[in-house]
């Protein structure tokens, strides 16, 4: 597992990847900062930052895994993976860890502005604090993502696309249950064929939207941003990562009993 | 035929040997496949339980707020308030809730959890968009008695409602506000609004006040309504000028605010009929913008009460009750040390109108100052020119007048530090002024004020004290901007160019 | 050391192999020989997990690959058939890495990388990029990383393709020395290679094994007949008449005719020298000869004679 991480986390600053992914996250972070710095009342939020930067993640993220398993399927060195002593899951949470060190690596350039910010005398709070955590258990979240569709295909770039659609799909998930339950709720009361109420077609609209909502892990980790550490965000974001990262593995176990 | 029968054959032939070659080990591989496929549903099936679960369970129970003064959080008060609570009230959000556009929305929605998360169950908390669900306007008022609006906060215990404008909950930036246009909060009310609001749809007998207008009295005052709320109290306008309008016999506290004018005579007449049953007026009169208004038939009214409001202006000659040393009309006003109930000793006031004891009244009118200047103030007139008739002295700021064996009072300040946006604006809601009020107003309408009063938070600042000067900030901004983002890019290449050649 | 019983694999619709059983001894270096296609590779990754078998059982040192196969494939180095380098490493890196994934423990880590790439002469290479080195050098770092970690089994799948001459006798050689030491299962589609390193030789065509038996068996089995080319001007049928009149001569078979120009094999009995009876036949009908040479049995010819006879 370690020998994996160290592997995969290296081999990001080998490869221009990781270098990238730092420069472009510094720049969008810097142009955020430079903004409020040089606003008419000069101020700084870190959380107001680390919130832009989560609008991002759908670039970043599958820059980041596209290649973890994709990459090693198309050039035969999953061989190597499959014929080792070890588990596969090792392999998985290694490629995961560095994925995610990388993503922490990335705020050192928030990191440098808030270094900036004390010099400025200006304020760092549990709120920004609080959002960088948010902003690392959804990355958390994503790399799973990122990672299962990495190991689903052997190109990178359909990899990167997919996982860049179900981003795509989680941040707009609010809009999505909106018109899933605005569909819903117009054909119950064109075909009416229960007889229901419009009140009631308007509850059964409004609990649809909300079953759906709840699975967005944005509007879930905004709290910290707040300065409010809720526990359940973690524990929903933490616990989906296992699911995707378990899901990964067994279609990486797959090959041990495909009859294909 | 004959072709479909080879075919037939075939197929058998194949299946037959398939399945001959899977005897023994072929079950290993289809346990393995379904064990996957199974323990990833159940996975996922958990997955998705546990957190339901842990979201329904846990979630209000584990949350920390560790914002800067617990900004999310209901204080010691509401918490002990909200266990004590006996009744089912029911919080609406007129708003979409996953819309996060409004400045407020971060305010409201952590605190508004809280409430539901301590009040073990008493408190529903619900989100309704109005655009979605048009009904529900109606459905919450049939009458349309309460004017609902969309974007409000509704608190309603039983047939009792109250709609929460969340724009009156926070005090804002005024330079901002005047020079850009711009709110920009400062300070934070949500939880004495809510907290207040909740103490009056729940109350037994809920208390009223009311503004009186007509005569261009200031209409700035949601501080006041604020302060108000705490004191389970809500307050709407009053206008008596048609002569037709009574005082409604719901009335606790009738409240004028620097008016501009005069009030007519059947005002009058209408506020001494309701001091002498047991009424309670507050006129606040200071000498800011009403300098030579003539207050007659106002006047009379509080020489009702043993006040007489003169026309002149405070003016403070010890310098050490002065809140600027230029500025002789800002000083602090002086409490009397024997209070209980105005402890803090002194308090900021400007512009001081000048007022005295009316020597003329009934003989069973006592009144009094809860608040004066110091022994070395004088008086300015209108041509602000030292009046040397009267003497250096002691000059009232609040006074308090009562009929002996007659329930209420006249309040009447000299200043309108105690009750402006202007003031509490600059100073908040946390200013021993807001206090003072909240005592006069409570001890003067209920017979006691068990509510302490529930402090005002201040936003966190994110404003720089030192910034950067702008050539720094230029500096900083190429560094940050495109320095870090080229060097990080530089490296990448550097170090990939080096190691293609290894 | 290995026992692999009945191996069958599906792929889809098409049966790559049917039934494959045999068993590799301790210390023995085992020929897997057959033409392209006829599943060793597959066969080589069933065996080291790489891949599932539809059904059959593979035991590694008495661990079952499939369910135990942490411990079976610990005493398993498998190089494929393109080996897993991953090109934006050095190959001390890489080398490195392997070892760490077979946890070999840190204190002779970099001893028996050190001793690898010497015994692989890789050692000149070590700082260079995995992409930077040649055919060759990459499939010995491929061996190398077969090697970390000291697996009791050796896999080998066509180590010597790709290699020029030199190369593939240097890796013959390489071969030849680490079966002192390991078992090892190696896989070719040459004939003579097989026969010049391994002990025994088992042969497989179309997912089926056709032979399994020592070298020294095989290669007598082998050597019952010669085989030559003649390219002639003649036409066939007269030709192969007076040809098979010779005694000694099993068959003449044609392999091409273009232009009157007739290429044609044949295949004689090596115990009787048939040369020149076939020069005397063939230029006695007044048949320009252009040429005429001996040729090596061909692993087509070896299914042949293999299961000629059995037929």
């Amino acid at each position: 597992m370690l020998a994996v991480f160290k592997r995969e986390f290296l081999s990001y600053f080998r490869t221009p990847v990781g270098w990238v992914a730092i420069s472009i996250l510094g720049a969008l972070s810097g142009y955020c900062f430079i903004t409020m710095l040089t606003a008419s009342t000069p101020y700084v939020n870190i959380a107001l930052e680390i919130n832009y930067l989560r609008s991002f993640f759908i670039v970043l993220i599958p820059i980041i895994t596209m290649r973890l398993f994709s990459e090693e399927k198309k050039n035969g060195t999953d061989v190597l993976l499959y014929t080792m002593p070890f588990s596969m899951k090792n392999a998985v949470i290694g490629k995961f860890l560095a994925a995610i060190a990388l993503q922490a690596i990335m705020l050192i350039s928030v990191f440098f502005h808030m270094i900036i910010t004390v010099i400025c005398s200006g304020s760092i709070n549990s709120a920004s604090w609080g959002a960088i955590l948010g902003y690392l258990v959804l990355a958390a979240l994503f790399i799973s993502i990122g990672m299962l569709t990495s190991a689903l295909t052997e190109n990178q770039i359909m990899s990167a696309v997919v996982s860049f659609v179900l981003i795509l799909f989680l941040q707009m998930m609010s809009t999505i249950s909106d018109s899933i339950a605005n569909v819903v709720t117009s054909l119950m009361r064109i075909a009416n064929i229960f007889g229901l109420s419009d009140s009631t077609i308007f509850n059964i609209g409004e609990s649809i939207r909300s079953g759906i909502t709840w699975f967005d892990p944005y509007s879930k980790t905004s709290c910290y941003t707040s300065g409010v550490f809720k526990v359940a965000p973690i524990v929903y974001c933490l616990s989906f990562t296992a699911l995707f990262m378990y899901i990964t593995f067994r279609v990486l176990e797959k090959k041990r009993w495909s009859q294909n | 035929m004959a072709k479909k029968t080879a075919r037939d054959h075939i197929l058998t032939e194949k299946t037959v040997k398939k399945g001959k070659a899977k005897v023994q080990s072929d079950s290993r591989f289809k346990s393995l496949k379904s064990f996957s496929i199974l323990s990833v549903i159940i996975f996922a099936a958990i997955c998705i339980v546990f957190n339901i679960l842990f979201d329904k369970l846990f979630d209000k129970t584990l949350t920390f707020d560790a914002s800067s003064v617990q900004i999310n959080t209901v204080g010691s008060f509401t918490r002990s308030y909200l266990k004590s609570l006996d009744k089912k009230v029911e919080i609406i959000g007129l708003f979409d809730k996953n819309d996060t556009s409004k400045e407020w929305y971060d305010y409201f929605i952590p605190i508004i959890d809280d409430y539901e998360a301590k009040a073990d169950g008493k408190i529903t908390v619900s989100y309704i968009d109005p655009s979605v669900n048009p009904f529900i306007m109606t459905e919450l008022d049939p009458n349309n008695m309460f004017g609902i609006k969309a974007d409000t906060y509704v608190i309603r215990s039983g047939d009792r409602l109250i709609s929460i404008d969340p724009y009156q909950c926070f005090q804002y930036d005024q330079d901002i506000l005047n020079t850009y246009g711009l709110r920009m909060l400062t300070a934070n009310d949500v939880e004495l609004n809510i907290t207040g609001s909740i103490m009056y749809v729940v109350s037994e007998n809920p208390l009223h006040a009311y503004y009186l207008t007509g005569h261009n009295e200031n209409t700035s005052h949601s501080n006041l309504d604020n302060i108000l709320l705490s004191l389970s109290m809500v307050s709407q306008d009053l206008n008596l000028t048609d002569g037709t309008t009574t005082i409604p016999s719901d009335c606790d506290i009738i409240m004028i605010l620097q008016p501009m004018h005069d009030i007519s005579t059947h005002e009058r007449d209408l506020l001494r009929y309701y001091l002498d049953e047991g009424g309670v007026v507050l006129i606040v009169n200071d000498f800011s913008n009403n300098k030579t208004v003539d207050y007659t038939n106002l006047n009379e009214v509080t020489r009702y009460r043993g006040i007489s409001m003169e026309t002149g202006l405070l003016h403070e000659n010890d310098t050490r009750y002065l809140l600027h040393s230029d500025d002789p009309y800002s000083s602090l006003g002086i409490s009397d040390p024997e209070s209980t109930t105005f402890k803090n000793g002194s308090y900021n006031t400007s512009y001081n109108r000048y007022m005295s004891l009316y020597q003329e009244a009934a003989s069973d009118i006592v009144a009094g100052a809860l608040l004066t200047t110091s022994d070395m103030a004088s008086v300015d007139y209108l041509n602000m020119t030292v009046n040397n008739d009267l003497s250096v002295g002691t000059y009232p700021i609040v006074l308090k007048g009562v009929k002996s064996e007659v329930e209420g009072a006249l309040l009447v300040f000299a200043t309108a530090d105690f009750t402006s946006d202007n003031y509490f604006s600059v100073k908040t809601l946390n200013d021993s002024n807001a206090e003072f009020i909240y005592n006069c107003i409570g001890s003067s309408c209920t017979t006691n004020i068990s509510v302490p009063y529930i402090p005002e938070k201040t936003i966190p600042n994110y404003n720089l004290t030192q910034p950067l000067s702008s050539n720094a900030a230029t500096l900083w901004s190429v560094v940050v901007m495109t320095l870090i983002p080229i060097g990080g890019l530089i490296c990448g290449i550097a170090i990939y160019k080096r190691r293609r050649h290894l | 050391m290995i026992e692999i019983s009945n191996l069958v694999k599906f792929y889809g619709d098409k049966k790559a192999l049917s039934g494959i059983s045999f068993t590799v001894n301790k210390g023995e270096i085992l020929g897997f020989l057959g033409p392209n296609g006829a599943g060793k590779s597959t066969t080589m990754n069933i065996i080291t997990g790489f891949l599932s078998a539809t059904s059959g059982r593979v035991t590694i040192n008495g661990y079952d690959i499939l369910e135990d196969p942490e411990n079976a494939k610990r005493n398993i180095g498998y190089l494929p058939e393109l080996p897993p380098l991953f090109l934006d490493m050095t190959v001390l890196e890489y080398l490195t890495y392997v070892a760490e994934l077979k946890c070999v423990p840190k204190d002779i880590r970099k001893k028996q990388i050190s001793d690898i790439m010497k015994m692989v002469h890789i050692g000149n290479v070590s700082g260079r990029l995995i992409h930077n080195l040649s055919k060759g050098y990459r499939q010995r770092v491929g061996i190398a990383q077969a090697l970390i970690g000291n697996p009791e089994v050796l896999v080998l799948d066509e180590p010597t393709v790709g290699l020029d001459p030199n190369q593939v006798i240097e890796m013959r050689k390489l071969i030849t020395s680490l079966s002192k030491t390991h078992t090892i299962i190696f896989s070719s589609h040459i004939l003579s290679e097989v026969q010049a390193i391994c002990d025994r030789v088992v042969i497989i065509n179309n997912g089926r094994i056709v032979a399994d038996a020592p070298t020294m068996e095989m290669t007598a089995r082998l050597e019952g007949n010669s085989h030559y080319l003649v390219t002639v001007e003649a036409p066939f049928d007269a030709l192969q008449m007076q040809l098979r009149a010779i005694p000694g001569v099993k068959s003449v078979n044609m392999l091409s005719e273009r232009s009157g120009l007739l290429q044609i094999e044949v295949v004689a009995d090596s115990e009787m020298d048939v040369r020149k009876s076939i020069y005397y036949t063939i230029s006695r009908s007044g048949y320009p000869i252009l040429e005429f040479r001996s040729t090596a049995a061909t692993l087509e010819d070896i299914f042949t004679s293999i299961t000629a006879p059995k037929k």
